[in-house]
């Protein structure tokens, strides 16, 4: 990707006998009628390099996409797994805004082993890898989780 | 001596269905409540004219787990994670109708309650 925007920017001279599609010829006819359009369907050097520039950006803007994320900090994950409990609806309204990091979950809020599948399903959804089932019971309180976490996200 | 004394050890344990002690079984259970959650965005798709939301159906997914909750014996809880199996895999396939699906319904209210006093079950027929 890098490549190609080097070079596409190194040869922004004019081609004079670059063909476009009649199509594209057909809409620019109509925009300007200055244009000299050669039977050929060649064009001056300003629209060839207006599209050079309408690639160079698609391709720049390709490249931002695919460029990788910010590497997250422990605390933002911690932001996470809690905006994910407090979303769940099981908890009771009271104990939401008490949730910390050291909240146990069956103990301080009283779910079960079926709702925290849940909540490590929900987890599993939000930072997009599976856990397997031999490290479900490491993860009971919500520090043991962050903590996991970090240690996977920064192994991948 | 009673006979469960003098009864040899081989003999005190029966054959295991699929699991070999709680433990095991208790992740066969977490397993299969993990397939079910994943499949409810599916659920909700493939029997679209039922109109489940989410909640709707992991409630009735939690329900139908808590309803065997108290059983013990080993052998019986693998025969129902079996159930369960084939049941998540015959609604995963849509081998089941849409329009006649009351699985996913709340089965609270449908269980015919056992009646405890005395007169109560005379007029049942015991």
């Amino acid at each position: 990707m890098l490549k190609t925007i080097i070079r596409q920017s190194i040869h922004l001279q004019p081609i004079l006998n670059a063909r476009l599609s009649t199509s594209l010829c057909n809409r620019l006819h109509t925009l300007s009628n200055h244009m000299n359009v050669y039977p050929n369907n060649s064009f001056w050097p300003y629209v060839i390099v207006s599209r050079r520039t309408a690639i160079l950006d698609q391709h720049i803007k390709e490249a931002d996409q695919m460029r990788t994320r910010p590497p997250s900090t422990p605390h933002d994950i911690e932001r996470r797994v809690l905006r994910i409990c407090n979303e769940y609806d099981k908890i009771q309204e009271a104990n939401k805004n008490n949730i910390t990091l050291s909240t146990h979950f069956m103990k301080d809020l009283g779910l079960d082993s079926l709702d925290h599948v849940e909540i490590i399903v929900a987890v599993e959804n939000e930072f997009g890898f599976e856990i397997p089932d031999s490290d479900y019971d490491k993860l009971y309180t919500i520090q043991a989780m962050v903590d996991y976490l970090v240690q996977k996200m920064r192994i991948v | 001596m009673s006979l469960t004394t003098r009864l040899p050890q081989t003999l005190k344990q029966v054959r295991p269905v699929l699991s070999t002690d709680h433990a095991e079984a208790k992740r066969r259970v977490l397993n299969l409540y993990k397939i079910w959650l994943r499949q409810i965005p599916y659920l909700r798709v493939d029997y679209i004219k039922n109109n489940w939301t989410e909640t709707h159906l992991r409630n009735v997914i939690k329900e139908n787990f808590m309803r065997n909750k108290d059983v013990t014996d080993l052998r019986v809880i693998d025969l129902l994670i079996v159930r369960g199996q084939m049941d998540f895999v015959e609604t995963a396939e849509i081998w089941r109708q849409q329009h006649n699906t009351a699985l996913m319904d709340s089965k609270k209210d449908s269980y015919k309650k056992k009646s405890t006093s005395f007169l109560g079950r005379f007029y049942e027929g015991h």
